[in-house]
C-alpha cells in the first residue's frame, strides 16, 4: 500500500455510491442477455424489446461514469505506491462497495 | 398577431384610466390583439367620457340614448373632450380602421374612416358623411366585421349590407354583421325585416316567428316573376341557407333554386316562395302544421298507440335503447314485446342511445366507446338486426369550440366502436351545426335534427344537414283513451327506413357485468397485492438483490397497476361481453404488464418515435404493432371484427395507435387473444374455457418457450384473484 491510499480509497467508494446505477445497469445487461442465452440466469419474460433500448441508457450512461472515474483515479495513482495494475483494481473493488453493501441490505 | 395600432389603443385605455381602475376593470394586456376585453373597456370609456357613473361592458339603451340626447350624433362639431375623441379612434384602430393616431381631433382621417365604416355596414346612404351615430356607434364598439372574414360570401356580405341600409332606422333594428356569414343576428334580422315589411310597427315588430308573422306571410307568397322586396327577402333567405341563387328578383333561376332546397327538406316541390318555405327557410323547425311520416317517444307503443299511430299516418317510430333512471320516464326504453307490437302494426323501429348528453363534460372519446359498446349490447338486447342505424345524442346547445374539443373525438370513440364491433351505423341526433360536423368528419351516416329549438346556436343560421334523415320540428298528441300518445312529430327523408323486423333478442348468461367497486374494490386489491408479493413481485421494485425487477422502483406500483386496469373495467366488461369471453383473461395481463413497466420501456418507445427501431411493445398492454396486426387481420378474416386489412405499411399507425390510445391497446390485447388460441390449436376463449387452456392463453401472451411458460404460470395466480372478484359482481 502506498503511504496515500486512504485518499484513493475514500475517493472511490464515494464514486461507487452513484456508481450502484452503472453498475446495476451492467448486471442488468448480463442477466437478460449473455447469462440468459447461457442458461445460466433466468430472463425477465417480459424484457423484450431488445438490446437497443438497454445500449440508449447505459451506453451513455457507463460512459460517462467510466470518464468519471478514469480521471478522479489518474492523479491519485500516481501519487500512490502501488504497481498500476494492482491499483485499478483495489479501486474498482473499493468502487464496487456501496453496491455490495445494498446487496447485504437487501438480502 | 400584434397590431402596433390596436397596441396604442390599449397603452391609451391604461395610461389614461389608471390602468383600468377609474373604468372598474383590471389593467388591459398591452398585447397589440383586439378582442371582447378591449371593446369592453372602451365602452366603459366612452361611457364615463360622457358622464354615465354606471359603468358596464354592455354598449345598452342607456348608452346609446345618452349618445342621442346629449350630442345626437357624433362629429368634430359635437365630441366633447379630446378623450372622448381618442376613445372613438381607439375602438376605429381596433376594428381595423384609421384612427388618426389617438390625437383627441375628429381629423380627416377618422372622417374618412368613420365613411368607409359605413359603407361597410351598407348604412352610407342613410348616413352619408362622416358623422357617428348612436346605432354606428354600437356597432363600432364590438367584434363583428363588417368586411368579410375567413372566406365569407360576398352574396351574403351584400345581403347584411343591404339590410341594414333599408331598416337601420327602424327602432329596434340594429346594425349586424357584414362579414358574408349568417348567424343568429342575421337571422332575427331577416325576421325584423320581414315583420317591417308587413308593416308591423315599431315595439310590435320582435324578431320572433310569431302566429302575425306567419299568418303575413301566408299571403306573401312568390313565384316568378316577383319582384320588389318580397323577391329579394325571399331570394336573400335562399342564399343565408346556402342556396345558390341570385340576389333580387324571383327569375326561373330562382325558381329552380327553389324546387331543389324544397326537394331536399321533403317539402311539397311547388316552386314557389309558399309558407311552408318561407318558414324553412327562416326558422329551424319551418311550418310546424306539417304532419311527418315518423315520430319519437318516451312512452311505450301498445297496439292501440301502434293503431293511432297508423291511422295518423306514421310509419317510423324512434325508440330508447336504454333508461338508465329507474324513476323518471319509466317507459322511455324499450319495453318487452314493443318491438314484436310495432313490427306487428306494420310500424318501422329506429333506435336511440341516450344516457345522459346534457353538457359539455359527458363526451369525451372513453366515454363514446363505452356508449358505442352499451349501445351495441343493448341493441342485441333488444333484437335490432345487423344493419340497424343507432342514434347517438348531443342533447344541449353546444358551442363550436365544444364540439371540436368533446364532441367529435366523442363521436369518433362511438363509430371506432360501433364500425369495429357490430354491424350496426351510426347517426347523431342534435342540432343542425353538430350534425353536419359529425357527418364531416366522417363519424355518422345520418342526423336526426332537434330542429324544435329553434333558438339554438347550432340551429340559428345553418341549413339542414346533406345527411339529415329525421326532422323534428313538433310535439303532438296523437289518438285518443288509450291509444292516445304524445309525440315528437318528425319529418321523414328516407335516408333512413328503420327496421320493421327484429331478432329474438335477449342477453347470453354468465356474461360479465361491471365490477361492484364499492364492495370489492378493496379486498381485491388487498388479494392481488398479497399474491403478487407471494411470487416475488412487491409493491415496487424487486425482490432480492438478483431480480432485474428493480427497474420498475418508483415507476407504476402494483396499486397503481390495479387501479389503471379497474379504471378501464368499463372496457374490459364491453369487450367481454361482446365477444362472450372472462374478462379477467385479458385484465391480467394488461395489469400484469403495467406493474412490469419500467424506463426501458419508455425508452424503447422514443426510439421507435425517433425512427431507430420500427417496433417496441408499448402502451398498457406492451403489445408489439406486428402481432396486433396479425391478430386484428385474424379477427377481421374470421369475422370477429370489422375492417379494413392492415398491410406492414400500416405498422406505424398500428404502433401510434397502441401507444397513445389505451382503448385501442386493450382492444388489441382481447384480438391477440382470440389470435393465440388460434395459434395455439385450441378453441377461441368463451365462457367455458378449462383453466388449462387459460394458463396456456396467458402464457401465449407473451410468446412461445420457458420463459412465457413461466410468464403463464406466474399470471395464472393473478387470474384466479381477479375472476374470483368478477365472479362475484356477476352473482350480486
Amino acid at each position: 500500500m502506498g503511504k496515500s491510499w486512504p485518499a484513493p480509497f475514500a475517493v472511490n467508494v464515494l464514486l461507487g455510491i452513484p456508481g450502484i446505477v452503472p453498475i446495476w445497469l451492467m448486471f442488468y445487461f448480463a442477466v437478460n442477455w449473455p447469462l440468459a442465452g447461457l442458461g445460466v440466469a433466468g430472463s425477465n419474460p417480459t424484457e423484450n424489446d431488445g438490446v437497443l433500448p438497454w445500449l440508449l441508457v447505459g451506453g451513455p450512461v457507463l460512459t460517462l461514469f467510466f470518464l468519471v472515474w478514469w480521471l478522479a483515479n489518474r492523479p491519485l495513482r500516481r501519487r500512490t505506491l502501488l504497481a498500476p495494475g494492482a491499483y485499478w483494481l483495489l479501486s474498482a473493488a473499493a468502487t464496487t462497495l456501496p453496491t455490495l453493501a445494498l446487496v447485504v441490505i437487501i438480502s | 398577431m400584434a397590431d402596433e395600432l390596436v397596441l396604442r389603443a390599449q397603452r391609451f385605455i391604461n395610461t389614461t384610466y389608471n390602468n383600468g381602475a377609474t373604468l372598474g376593470i383590471s389593467k388591459l394586456a398591452e398585447n397589440g390583439q383586439t378582442g371582447w376585453p378591449v371593446m369592453y373597456a372602451l365602452t366603459r370609456a366612452l361611457q364615463y367620457e360622457m358622464g354615465i357613473t354606471a359603468l358596464s361592458d354592455s354598449f345598452g339603451p342607456t348608452t346609446l340614448s345618452t349618445i342621442s340626447a346629449k350630442y345626437g350624433k357624433l362629429d368634430d362639431t359635437t365630441v366633447p373632450s379630446a378623450n372622448f375623441c381618442r376613445v372613438i379612434q381607439s375602438a376605429l384602430y381596433c376594428k381595423g380602421y384609421d384612427g388618426g393616431e389617438i390625437d383627441g381631433k375628429y381629423n380627416d382621417r377618422v372622417k374618412a374612416a368613420v365613411a368607409k365604416l359605413h359603407t361597410n355596414m351598407g348604412v352610407d346612404a342613410t348616413y352619408p358623411g362622416s358623422s357617428l351615430w348612436p346605432k354606428t356607434t354600437k356597432g363600432l364598439f364590438n367584434m363583428d366585421a363588417y368586411v368579410t372574414v375567413n372566406s365569407g360570401s360576398d352574396t351574403i356580405r351584400s345581403i347584411q349590407q343591404w339590410l341594414n341600409g333599408r331598416y337601420i332606422l327602424r327602432k329596434d333594428y340594429y346594425v349586424i354583421p357584414c362579414d358574408g356569414y349568417h348567424s343568429r343576428d342575421v337571422a332575427k334580422s331577416m325576421l325584423l325585416a320581414i315583420q317591417y315589411e308587413l308593416g308591423m310597427a315599431d315595439g310590435v315588430a320582435n324578431g320572433v316567428f310569431g302566429p302575425g308573422t306567419q299568418s303575413g306571410l301566408k299571403s306573401h307568397t312568390v313565384a316568378v316573376g316577383s319582384t320588389g322586396v318580397w323577391a329579394q327577402l325571399f331570394t336573400a333567405a335562399m342564399i343565408l341557407n346556402k342556396r345558390s341563387v341570385p340576389f333580387g328578383s324571383f327569375t326561373a333561376g330562382v325558381q329552380a333554386g327553389v324546387e331543389s332546397f324544397q326537394s331536399f327538406s321533403k317539402l311539397d316541390v311547388t316552386g314557389k316562395g309558399d309558407f311552408a318555405t318561407w318558414a324553412s327557410l327562416l326558422v329551424s323547425y319551418g311550418d310546424q302544421s306539417r304532419k311527418g311520416t315518423a315520430c319519437d317517444g318516451v312512452t311505450m307503443i301498445t297496439p292501440a298507440r301502434a293503431d293511432a299511430l297508423k291511422t295518423a299516418g306514421y310509419k317510423y317510430v324512434g325508440r330508447y335503447l336504454y333508461n338508465p333512471s329507474t324513476t323518471s320516464l319509466p317507459e322511455k326504453q324499450i319495453q318487452p314485446g314493443e318491438l314484436a307490437t310495432i313490427k306487428a302494426a306494420g310500424l318501422r323501429c329506429y333506435p336511440i342511445y341516450q344516457t345522459w348528453s346534457g353538457s359539455a363534460d359527458y363526451f369525451s372519446y372513453n366515454q363514446g366507446t363505452g356508449d358505442g359498446f352499451a349501445a351495441i349490447d343493448w341493441a342485441q338486447y333488444h333484437g335490432f338486426k345487423p344493419g340497424s342505424i343507432i342514434y347517438f345524442a348531443v342533447d344541449y346547445d353546444a358551442m363550436d369550440a365544444e364540439v371540436t374539443q368533446y364532441i367529435l373525438p366523442h363521436f369518433r370513440g362511438i363509430m371506432r366502436t360501433i364500425g369495429e364491433n357490430s354491424s350496426y351505423g351510426v347517426g347523431v341526433y342534435g342540432p343542425r351545426n353538430i350534425c353536419q360536423r359529425i357527418a364531416d368528419a366522417g363519424y355518422a351516416s345520418v342526423s336526426m335534427v332537434s330542429d324544435m329549438s329553434s333558438g339554438f346556436s347550432g340551429n340559428l343560421g345553418y341549413p339542414l344537414p346533406t345527411n339529415w334523415s329525421f326532422d323534428q320540428v313538433s310535439t303532438i298528441t296523437v289518438g285518443s283513451g288509450t291509444g292516445s300518445l304524445e309525440i315528437d312529430n318528425n319529418i321523414a327523408s328516407g335516408r333512413d327506413a328503420g327496421q320493421g323486423d327484429f331478432d329474438a333478442g335477449g342477453v347470453a348468461e354468465g356474461l360479465d357485468v361491471d365490477l361492484d367497486k364499492t364492495a370489492y374494490r378493496d379486498v381485491m386489491l388487498r388479494d392481488v397485492r398479497s399474491y403478487l408479493e407471494s411470487i416475488g413481485v412487491p409493491e415496487t421494485g424487486g425482490d432480492g438483490w438478483t431480480d432485474s425487477d428493480w427497474a420498475t422502483l418508483g415507476g407504476i406500483s402494483t396499486t397503481k397497476a390495479f387501479d389503471l386496469v379497474l379504471s378501464a373495467d368499463w372496457l374490459f366488461t364491453a369487450l367481454a361481453r361482446q365477444l362472450k369471453l372472462r374478462k379477467a383473461l385479458i385484465q391480467t395481463p394488461v395489469l400484469w404488464e403495467l406493474r412490469k413497466f419500467n424506463p426501458l420501456d419508455i425508452v424503447a418507445d422514443e426510439a421507435v418515435k425517433a425512427g431507430l427501431k420500427d417496433d417496441s411493445s408499448t402502451g398498457w398492454g406492451q403489445i408489439f404493432a406486428w402481432v396486433t396486426i396479425e391478430a386484428r387481420n385474424y379477427c377481421m378474416q374470421q369475422g370477429i371484427i370489422n375492417g379494413s386489412p392492415l398491410a406492414d405499411s400500416d405498422l406505424k399507425t398500428v404502433w401510434t395507435n397502441l401507444n397513445e390510445d389505451e382503448t385501442y391497446n386493450i382492444r388489441s390485447a382481447t384480438y391477440l387473444t382470440l389470435y393465440n388460441a388460434h395459434q395455439l390449436g385450441q378453441p377461441r376463449p368463451d365462457l367455458t374455457t378449462d383453466l388449462f387452456d387459460t394458463q396456456r392463453l396467458l402464457a401465449r401472451y407473451n410468446g412461445t418457450g420457458e420463459d412465457a411458460d413461466q410468464y403463464g404460470r406466474e399470471l395464472m395466480g393473478l387470474y384466479f384473484v381477479l375472476e374470483n372478484y368478477n365472479q362475484l359482481s356477476r352473482s350480486s
